[in-house]
């Protein structure tokens, strides 16, 4: 189909019939302002190929014009070869609606009949057909419109691709689906089998099976093994209680009892032959000892003898020695004693001499001390003195108040006068001292205060009485001076400069104070008491001796005695030696001698029991040879004794065997026995519990629901592959079936995109991915600009689907790409002008300078013609 | 010598659970197990036997539940008018010495537990040469002591053993296989086997009884018991074999082709006899192949039947899925649907390729076809 011609009439603002005419086969464009008609011209022409014209909805009122009327539209275009004419009205009344169609001039179909001709010559469908899916308004970017957009893009991808259920194997397929995906939803999920289901049910199943025949076996097993070690134990206590065991044992415990029983008695007899060896072994023993006791005897008696002999001797000539060396330590000791005393009586007329002297330096250091104490006692004396007249006058302390307080009085007078009124006078030539005041020339030139009453003599005048009046300054002033007069009669004074004289009277007083404490110091450093008490330490003088040799005599006469005397002592020193070591000697040998004379009774005292020791000794010697002979015999016998005697410790191992032997078997018995009792219970227990059954049961069960298991399984694999091979059939024939528009489409997009690659829902037929510069991008992300080019160009791409296939339909655009910047615009005029070449596309636009360099046939609204 | 008749029967399996069977089903094979000892008793009395020999497994395990045990044992000693004599074979070996020795215990005279393989006087003139199995696996053969095993030659000589004579499977032990003329070498009148669970003639004077309460599909039919009477030593035996067991199993084969009428053919594998199916455990084993709407049938066919039975169980794994251009068209002629049957198709077929795949395929396209076919 192409538009030729379209006229309008009472159409909203074109009451008068006007038309765009010249419309030519490929691009046609149509710029012109806003408000100029285009949008009118756009729904009026949708209206007359989409409305009926028995419709009076709101799109039909929107095209009445304001003053009222009947709209209609009419449109020339041509198809397969015709040319048609269509006209359409409408109205509210019935006379108002009209449709007519016209073929190359003649009527050929009017109302109903001529719209359904007509949707039948453009291929128009319910809800507008693939022709209404290229009629493009203002900003229309949406990808995804449903209704009639949608149907009529389905309707055309069908119509290129085949059958609808060549691309989704119709209802079987979505029915085969839907039940596959149905029953594998009932038993597995992504992430394994699914929660209560049949599958995992089997699973679980099966686990707690195995589970159980785990638990069962290993009773099995210890049914098994205690069976096992019941029959051992039974058959060992059979064994060990056979009674030809028993008998056994008991012949052999009761053969090495006897044979311990023996050796034992054996070993008594050696026991006595021993001791009898040992008795006679004793006895001779006790006789050499004897003998060699009586022997020894005799010759310490004889040895005895001579010592004490010696040792008498020895005695006597050390007393000798000894009364020698007494005597002449008596003498020394005498001549000592001399010594002593000349020594000492010198030593002492010495002292008595050194002691004169020292009397006589004594009563000088008495007199001196003496006269110290009395220098400090006058001079204590003298500070006490001082101390009361210090007392007595004013302090330096009471002065300083005495002045502050005077400064006080001073500092208020000069306030006063500073604040009282004064009389200077400056006196005339000749007139110098001619005023007075009390007596005194008043100075000329010097301002006189005048806090007070004050009476001026003037000489050759009068009187002059100056009288002020009450000041403040004369308060403080009294205030002062009645404190310093106080403080003033405190102290007993009625002048300051009495007091001052005062002070400085005591500070001549204290500056002699000092001075004579400092006397007293040197004179008594540790104070009169300590002074005191050195002089009555110091011994009262005595009177001189006029017996008493001179010092020098006294010292000679006292070293010649001393030296007598230390040669007194080197003499006794040496006879005491002498007489010690005398004593010492005599010491020894008179211990020797009683040593000795010890010895000799001893030996006499041993000796003492025998009449005749000699005798004796023979008689023990004989004696001692009998029993010699005796022992002899005894170990002989012993000797025999054990080399025939039997083993005893074998004998007695051999016992404690044989009797081990039955003690273990009947402990082993009881053992055995304990053990059957509790290997009895365990088997009883689990013979009752019939575990064997329970296993085949379980095994039986376990095989079973594996196989079940096994058959869930494959179910699910058969379910898996049929979904799969159903959904890989339905993704193939989508493919196949949206290539006819990717294959118009991808020529269009790289007008814009170089490598542009779209992805085409099969259902939609839009554009739902982009991909460029290798990035996919979903479209509902993209800018409203580039979702407006796109949807324009699967306009375009379905165009030429229909102008490929026969059925041409005009791809009008009323400001269509709004959002398109001038750049990208010129690249969509490159493929407008692409799809124009077998395309008929009418552009409307208000974008006049735009669109100016779009190109092809330009179009304008003029009034129609006749 | 007058003739001397007893029962010969083995394999009783007491106490088997029947773990792999459904749940309600369990507890009437353990039932009917149980019951088949006073059913034994009753052949016996009808025949004129006062003896019945166990020839191995009469309890499934040496550990079977007390409540089995005991009532198995009360059962016996409740039919004091014979002498039951049990021989303990390889799931009941003496190896568990608990059960033989509470059995005994609680079973009374008239019961003989054979723990020694040494000749037992039945009655006057008859002596039983048993062979009890001392544990699980021996490693011998057992019977070989009744060669030499003297008895009077006027009397009869009776041997009772457990084992195979082949190999048997199931744990058989090669080693304790017993020699099949043992009879002979034995001088034996009857030699009453156990172990295998279907009647079995070795020969006139050796017979397996099988199991009088079958509890396998491997030997179909319902249980039996030998009724054996003896002449006079030397005699051949007569022995009668008597149903007595409840539960029929069976395990037919079924060989289909495309085309066959499916649910003729499957129903004619069934019992006419709607009432006796409810004591029969069936699984057939179908062979060959079926188109799509074929299969569809038989499993209809299968559905069905499966109610009237203790058990119904069809083995498909050898039954192959024959697919022709017009079954793939009734799934989808044309578009993504019929290319989804064509790749599970050519999976499917495909030779030389991976059986599981195949299988998974195959699977695939019954389960597709069934799908749509409903939409």
């Amino acid at each position: 189909m192409k538009i030729t011609t379209i006229t309008l009439q009472n159409v909203r603002q074109f009451i008068d019939p006007v038309a765009i005419s010249g419309i030519g086969g490929g691009l046609n464009v149509l710029t012109a302002a806003n408000e100029a008609g285009k949008s009118t011209f756009f729904d009026a022409l949708h209206a007359a190929f989409f409305a009926s014209h028995r419709s009076f909805d709101k799109v039909v009122q929107g095209l009445v014009p304001n003053a009222g009327g009947s709209p209609s539209v009419m449109v020339d275009f041509e198809s397969a070869g015709d040319v048609w004419r269509l006209e359409k009205s409408w109205g509210r009344k019935a006379s108002e609606k009209a449709a007519r169609l016209y073929r190359n001039g003649t009527l050929v179909a009017q109302a109903g009949e001529a719209e359904d001709q007509l949707a039948g010559v453009i291929g128009a469908q319910a809800q507008g057909g693939p022709a209404g899916l290229l009629w493009v308004r203002q900003g229309v970017v949406d990808m995804s419109e449903g209704g009639a957009e949608q149907v009529a893009r389905r309707g055309i991808m069908d119509s290129v691709a085949g059958e609808v259920e060549a691309m989704t194997g119709g209802r079987r397929m979505e029915a085969a689906l839907a039940a596959v995906r149905k029953a594998l939803d009932a038993e597995i999920t992504s992430r394994g089998p699914k929660k209560d289901s049949t599958y995992k049910a089997r699973i679980d199943e099966v686990a707690t099976l195995e589970e159980a025949q785990a638990a069962l076996e290993t009773s099995v097993r210890a049914q098994e093994d205690d069976l096992a070690r019941r029959r051992k134990a039974r058959a060992e206590l059979a064994e060990i209680s056979a009674p030809e065991i028993r008998q056994a044992d008991e012949k052999a415990a009761a053969t090495a009892a006897q044979a311990l029983a023996v050796a034992r008695a054996h070993a008594d007899k050696i026991r006595t032959a021993a001791g009898t060896v040992d008795t006679l072994k004793a006895r001779h023993d006790n006789a050499a000892d004897r003998i060699d006791r009586l022997d020894r005897a005799l010759g310490e008696a004889s040895a005895a003898r001579a010592a004490l002999d010696a040792a008498t001797t020895q005695v006597t000539q050390d007393r000798a020695e000894y009364e020698v060396a007494d005597q002449r330590h008596e003498t020394a000791l005498a001549a000592d004693t001399c010594a002593a005393k000349a020594a000492s009586a010198a030593s002492a007329a010495l002292q008595q001499v050194l002691r004169a002297q020292g009397a006589e330096a004594a009563r000088a250091e008495r007199a001196a001390l003496e006269k110290r104490l009395k220098l400090a006692d006058e001079t204590r004396y003298h500070i006490e003195a001082l101390d009361a007249q210090i007392a007595q006058l004013l302090s330096a302390d009471a002065l300083r108040r005495l002045d502050a307080l005077a400064g006080d009085v001073s500092v208020a007078t000069r306030a006063r006068d500073a604040a009282a009124a004064s009389l200077t006078i400056h006196y005339a030539k000749g007139a110098e001292a001619r005023i007075t005041r009390g007596g005194q020339v008043v100075p000329p030139d010097t301002p006189h205060p005048l806090p007070d009453r004050a009476i001026f003599d003037i000489e050759g005048v009068g009187q002059l009485v100056f009288r002020p009046g009450e000041g403040g300054s004369a308060d403080s002033l009294a205030r002062a001076e009645a404190a310093l007069s106080k403080a003033l009669a405190e102290t007993g004074h009625a002048e300051l400069a009495s007091a001052r004289a005062d002070a400085t009277g005591r500070v001549t007083l204290e500056a002699q104070r000092r001075d004579l404490l400092a006397d007293l110091k040197a004179l008594a450093p540790d104070g009169l008491e300590a002074l005191r008490a050195t002089l009555a330490r110091l011994p009262e003088p005595a009177g001189p001796d006029p017996d008493l040799p001179d010092l020098v005599t006294a010292e000679a006469e006292e070293v010649t005695a001393r030296e007598a005397r230390n040669g007194a002592k080197i003499a006794l020193e040496a006879a005491r030696q002498a007489l010690s070591k005398a004593r010492d000697a005599l010491s020894r040998s008179e211990a020797a001698l009683t040593a000795a004379q010890g010895r000799h009774t001893r030996a006499q005292a041993e000796l003492s029991a025998f009449s005749d020791a000699a005798a004796a000794l023979d008689e023990m010697r004989s004696l001692a040879q009998t029993l010699q002979a005796e022992l002899a015999g005894a170990t002989a016998e012993l000797d025999a004794l054990r080399r025939e005697a039997p083993d005893l410790r074998a004998a007695e191992a051999a016992d404690k065997r044989a009797r081990s032997v039955i003690d273990t078997t009947r402990e082993r018995s009881q053992a055995l026995e304990i053990e059957l009792a509790r290997l009895d219970t365990a088997i009883g227990q689990r013979g009752s519990e019939g575990i064997e059954e329970e296993l085949a049961l379980t095994t039986e069960r376990l095989l079973s629901a594996r196989a079940a298991l096994a058959a869930i399984e494959f179910d699910i694999k058969v379910n898996q592959r049929l979904l799969s091979a159903l959904e890989t059939a339905r993704a193939g024939a989508r493919d196949r079936h949206v290539a006819p528009v990717v294959k118009e489409l991808v020529p269009l997009l790289r007008l814009i995109w170089p490598d542009a690659s779209p992805v085409v829902d099969a259902e939609t037929g839009m554009i739902t991915r982009l991909t460029r510069r290798e990035i996919e991008e979903e479209v509902d992300m993209l800018s409203g600009g580039t979702r407006e080019q796109l949807s324009l160009l699967v306009r375009l791409a379905f165009a030429r689907i229909l102008a490929r296939e026969g059925r041409a339909a005009p791809v009008i655009l009323d400001d269509a790409i709004v959002y398109t910047d001038d750049d990208r615009i010129m690249q969509m005029f490159d493929a407008l002008t692409l799809q124009a070449e077998d395309v008929q596309v009418i552009v409307l636009s208000c974008r006049q300078r735009a669109f100016r360099e779009l190109g092809g046939t330009l179009l304008t609204i003029s009034p129609a013609a006749g | 010598m007058t003739a001397f008749t007893f029962l010969h029967s083995s394999d009783l399996h007491l106490g088997k659970g029947f773990g792999r069977m459904p749940q309600d089903l369990r507890g009437r094979l353990i039932e009917a197990r149980h019951e088949v000892l006073s059913t034994l008793a009753k052949v016996a009395r009808a025949h004129g036997a006062g003896h019945v020999l166990l020839a191995g497994d009469t309890f499934d395990t040496t550990g079977p539940s007390e409540q089995v045990r005991r009532q198995a044992a009360t059962a016996m000693r409740a039919a004091d008018d014979l002498h039951w004599w049990i021989l303990p074979g390889n799931h009941d070996s003496l190896g568990g010495e608990e059960l033989w020795a509470r059995f005994q215990d609680e079973a009374g005279d008239n019961v003989h537990v054979l723990s020694r393989a040494a000749p037992v006087a039945m009655a006057p003139g008859v002596h039983l040469l048993p062979s009890p199995w001392p544990h699980r696996f021996p490693g011998r053969d057992l019977t070989a002591w009744m060669v030499d095993c003297a008895t009077p030659p006027e009397d009869l000589r009776i041997g009772l053993a457990h084992g195979g004579v082949v190999d048997f499977g199931d744990n058989f032990d090669s080693s304790a296989t017993i020699p099949p003329d043992r009879d002979k070498t034995a001088r034996l009148d009857y030699l009453a086997l156990g172990d295998w669970h279907g009647p079995l003639s070795i020969g006139p004077r050796a017979q397996f009884s099988g199991s009088p309460e079958r509890d396998r599909f491997r030997h179909a039919g319902r249980g039996s018991c030998h009724v054996v009477t003896l002449d006079a030593p030397g005699v051949l035996p007569r022995i009668e074999q008597v149903v007595t067991g409840r539960f029929h199993w069976g395990a037919p084969t079924l060989s289909l082709t495309p085309g066959q009428d499916v649910t003729s053919a499957f129903e004619a594998l069934l019992p006419s006899d709607r009432g006796a199916r409810r004591d029969q455990l069936l699984k057939p084993r179908l062979q060959g192949f079926l188109r799509l709407s074929e299969r569809a049938a038989l499993e209809t066919a299968i559905a069905e039947a499966c109610p009237d039975f203790a058990l119904l169980e069809v083995e498909q794994g050898e039954l192959a899925t024959e697919y022709e251009a017009g079954d793939i068209d009734e799934i989808a002629p044309s578009g993504a649907l019929r290319e989804a049957v064509d790749a599970l198709f050519a999976e499917a077929t495909a030779e030389g390729g991976d059986t599981e795949t195949a299988e998974l395929a195959q699977a695939a396209l019954n389960r597709l076809w069934s799908l749509v076919r409903e939409v």
